[in-house]
C-alpha cells in the first residue's frame, strides 16, 4: 500500500501528480509517518538534484527572451517589501550619485519612481483630455462611447496599475493564507507542550507524594535506629557489667583453683604420711606376729628341729639343705637354702612340699610350694599351720613340678627328704 | 549575508540584484507562467530575508541555497495551482511559508553530487534516461513521453524506480547537521 503512495511522492516531488492524488496523498500523510519520510526525502533528493545541476546557474536565450524588465522587477520588489516594512522610503528613494551616473542610470533608481508616476500621469491626462472632451460632448447629445474603440486607446500605464493591484491581492490573499497556517502550526504546537506539561505536572506531582512517603519512611527509620543504638547501650552496660562478674568469678575460680591444688598436694602428703605410717603399723604388727610366732616356737615344748641334706650317689653332701621346725600338732616351718633357681625360672616349675607316712611311701599330700623368702641368703620358706594335715603325716620332702600342675602324687625327684618323728629337741 | 542575518533591508537589495533573475528563472521553468513566476521570486527572497539565520555557508554557497528555496516553493506553487484548478481547497500545501512534510536536512554538496553520481550509474537504462530527462532537462513527464513515444504511467513508473534507488542510497549515506543519518534526523523531527 505504500508503495502507491510513495510513487504519488515521487510525482509530487516535481510537482507532476494529479489534483486527485494529491489530496489522498495529503490525507494519507495526515497519519503516516513513513510516507511522510517518503515524500521529504524525495523532495530534498530532486531539489539537490536541480541545484547541482549546472543548468539550473543559466538563464537561457529562450527564457531571457520572456524575462520581464528589470526595472520592472525592481520596482515592484521594492514596493512589495516596502509594504512589509523590510525597507523605508527613505532608504529606497536615496542612492548617493556616482560619477558614471547618467540620466538613464538615475531615471532607472527607485528615487525617480516619483518622477516616473508624474510622467505617466502628465502623460495619461494628455491623451486622455481629448478623449474625455469627446466623451462629454457625445453624452451631451446622447451617444455612449464606444467602449471598444477607447478601450483600445487605454494608456499601457492604466494596464500597468491594473497588473500591479492584481499581484498586490494575491500576494495579501497568500499572505493572509500564510499567517492562518502559521496559527495552526503554533495551535498544534500549543496543545502540544500543553499536553507535556500536563504530563510533567502528573509526573512531579507523583514524585513529590513519593518525596512524602520517603521522608515518612525516613522519620520511622530514625526512631527505629535510635530506639536500637538504645538497646545496643543498655546491652553493651550489662555486657560490661556480666564481664565485670565474669572477672570476679574467675578471679574466685582462681583462688579455689589454688586453694584446690593446694589442699590436694597436703592430701597426698597426709596420705602418703598415713600410708607410711598404716604401713609402719602393718610392719609393725608383722614384726609383732612374727615375734609372736617366733616366741611361740622358740618355747614351744614339743619342737623338733631338723636340718636337712642331700647325698650324691658318692655320699657327698650337695649344696641345698634344710631346715625344719616342726611343731607337734600345730605348725611346720620349711626352711631351704640354695636350692636350684635356674630350671623353676625359666622352665615354668616350682618346688612343691608333700607330706607323707613312713608306712605309706606310695601316698603322698602336697602341702604347698615353696616361696621366696629371702633372695640374697637364696632362702625359700614353706610354712604349714593346718594340724589336722600335720597329724597325718611323719614325713615331709621337695619336688620340682611344673607349674600348675594338678597331679596328686609327685612326680619329680625327691629333694630333702626328712622324717618328722623321733623325739622333740624341746620337750 | 552577515548583513542580511542581521536585518539589513539593504542587504536584501543587493541579494536581490543579483540573484532574482536566476530566481526567476527557476520559478519559470517550473511554473510555465511569467506572472507566477515573479509573484513566487519575490516570495522567496521575503522568506529568504526572514530566514537568512538558517543559512550555513560550511554547507554550502548561496547560490545554491536559494536556488533550494526557489525550486521548493516552485514546486509547492506549481501542486497548488493544479489543485486550485480542480477544486476550492487551496491549504494543502503552503504556497508560501514552511511546506509541512518536508524536513531540512543539510547535506554537504560535494557529497550529494558525489552520490547521486554514483546511484545514477546503478539505474537501468529507462530509469537514468528518464531522471536525466527531468533533473537536467527541464522536461516533465508528459512531455518525455510525448518525445519517447512512451505509455505515461510506464514512464512515472521508471521515474519512480529510480528516484527510489537514488533515495535508497543517498539515505544510507547522508547525515544530517546534527551528525545524525537522515532516515533518524526525519525521524526525529516528524517525532
Amino acid at each position: 500500500m505504500h508503495e502507491a503512495y510513495e510513487e504519488i511522492c515521487a510525482a509530487a516531488a516535481i510537482g507532476e501528480a494529479d489534483p486527485q492524488d494529491l489530496i489522498t496523498l495529503h490525507e494519507h500523510l495526515q497519519h503516516c509517518i513513513r510516507c511522510r519520510q517518503s515524500y521529504s526525502e524525495f523532495t530534498n533528493l530532486v531539489s539537490y538534484s536541480y541545484v547541482e545541476n549546472p543548468r539550473a546557474h543559466l538563464i537561457s536565450p529562450e527564457h531571457e527572451a520572456v524575462l520581464p524588465n528589470t526595472d520592472g522587477l525592481q520596482d515592484r520588489f521594492l514596493r512589495r517589501a516596502m509594504e512589509k516594512g523590510i525597507f523605508s522610503e527613505k532608504l529606497t528613494r536615496t542612492r548617493p550619485l556616482r560619477s558614471h551616473d547618467n540620466v538613464w542610470s538615475l531615471w532607472r533608481q527607485p528615487s525617480f519612481n516619483a518622477v516616473k508616476f508624474g510622467c505617466a500621469a502628465a502623460v495619461l491626462a494628455l491623451i486622455l483630455l481629448p478623449s474625455a472632451y469627446e466623451i462629454g460632448r457625445r453624452a451631451a447629445i446622447g451617444h455612449a462611447p464606444a467602449t471598444g474603440a477607447y478601450s483600445a486607446h487605454l494608456p499601457r500605464a492604466a494596464d500597468n496599475s491594473s497588473q500591479n493591484s492584481r499581484h498586490q491581492n494575491v500576494a495579501l490573499q497568500i499572505r493572509i493564507a500564510s499567517l492562518e497556517d502559521e496559527i495552526k502550526a503554533k495551535d498544534r504546537e500549543l496543545k502540544t507542550q500543553t499536553q507535556r506539561l500536563k504530563v510533567s505536572s502528573e509526573n512531579a506531582a507523583s514524585l513529590l507524594a513519593a518525596r512524602e512517603l520517603l521522608e515518612s519512611s525516613q522519620k520511622d527509620l530514625k526512631r527505629q535506629l535510635q530506639e536500637a543504638d538504645q538497646i545496643s547501650e543498655q546491652q553493651a552496660r550489662e555486657k560490661a557489667q556480666y564481664l565485670q562478674e565474669v572477672g570476679e568469678l574467675q578471679t574466685a575460680l582462681n583462688a579455689a583453683q589454688a586453694s584446690y591444688v593446694a589442699d590436694e598436694i597436703k592430701i597426698r602428703d597426709l596420705t602418703e604420711e598415713v600410708s607410711s605410717t598404716h604401713a609402719a603399723a602393718e610392719r609393725n604388727a608383722e614384726l609383732l606376729k612374727r615375734d609372736r610366732d617366733i616366741r611361740d616356737l622358740m618355747t614351744a615344748r614339743n619342737l623338733h628341729i631338723f636340718d636337712v641334706f642331700d647325698t650324691d650317689a658318692k655320699g657327698k653332701t650337695k649344696p641345698a639343705f634344710g631346715r625344719i621346725f616342726y611343731t607337734e600338732g600345730k605348725s611346720l616351718i620349711f626352711y631351704a637354702y640354695d636350692l636350684n633357681e635356674a630350671k623353676p625360672a625359666s622352665a615354668g616349675y616350682q618346688y612343691r612340699v608333700w607330706g607323707s607316712r613312713e608306712a605309706e611311701k606310695n601316698k603322698a599330700t602336697s602341702l604347698g610350694l615353696f616361696y621366696s623368702d629371702d633372695k640374697a641368703q637364696r632362702r625359700w620358706v614353706f610354712k604349714c599351720n593346718d594340724a589336722k594335715i600335720l597329724a597325718q603325716i611323719d614325713s615331709v620332702f621337695v619336688t620340682l613340678e611344673p607349674n600348675r600342675s594338678d597331679s596328686p602324687l609327685p612326680k619329680g625327684q625327691k629333694l630333702l627328704d626328712a622324717y618328722l618323728g623321733g623325739t622333740a629337741n624341746h620337750p | 549575508m552577515r548583513a542580511l542575518q542581521a536585518g539589513n533591508g539593504e542587504a536584501l537589495k543587493v541579494i536581490f540584484d543579483r540573484y532574482h533573475r536566476l530566481v526567476l528563472v527557476t520559478a519559470l521553468r517550473i511554473l510555465r507562467d511569467v506572472g507566477e513566476a515573479e509573484d513566487l521570486m519575490q516570495s522567496v527572497f521575503f522568506e529568504i530575508f526572514q530566514k537568512a539565520e538558517q543559512f550555513d555557508p560550511s554547507k554550502g554557497t548561496l547560490t545554491k541555497w536559494i536556488l533550494q528555496y526557489a525550486y521548493h516553493r516552485s514546486i509547492n506553487r506549481k501542486n497548488y495551482l493544479s489543485l486550485r484548478k480542480f477544486y476550492d481547497r487551496v491549504d494543502l500545501f503552503d504556497v508560501h511559508g514552511e511546506e509541512t512534510w518536508i524536513t531540512k536536512v543539510s547535506l554537504p554538496h560535494q557529497e550529494a553530487v558525489r552520490l547521486v553520481d554514483e546511484a545514477l550509474a546503478t539505474l537501468s537504462c529507462e530509469q537514468r534516461a528518464v531522471l536525466e530527462l527531468v533533473f537536467f532537462k527541464d522536461m516533465t513527464l508528459k512531455e518525455i513521453a510525448e518525445q519517447t513515444q512512451q505509455d505515461f504511467r510506464n514512464l512515472r513508473h521508471h521515474y519512480y524506480r529510480g528516484l527510489k534507488k537514488l533515495r535508497s542510497l543517498l539515505s544510507k549515506n547522508a547525515r544530517g547537521g546534527d551528525g545524525l543519518a537522515l532516515e533518524e534526523q526525519i525521524a526525529r523531527a516528524n517525532a
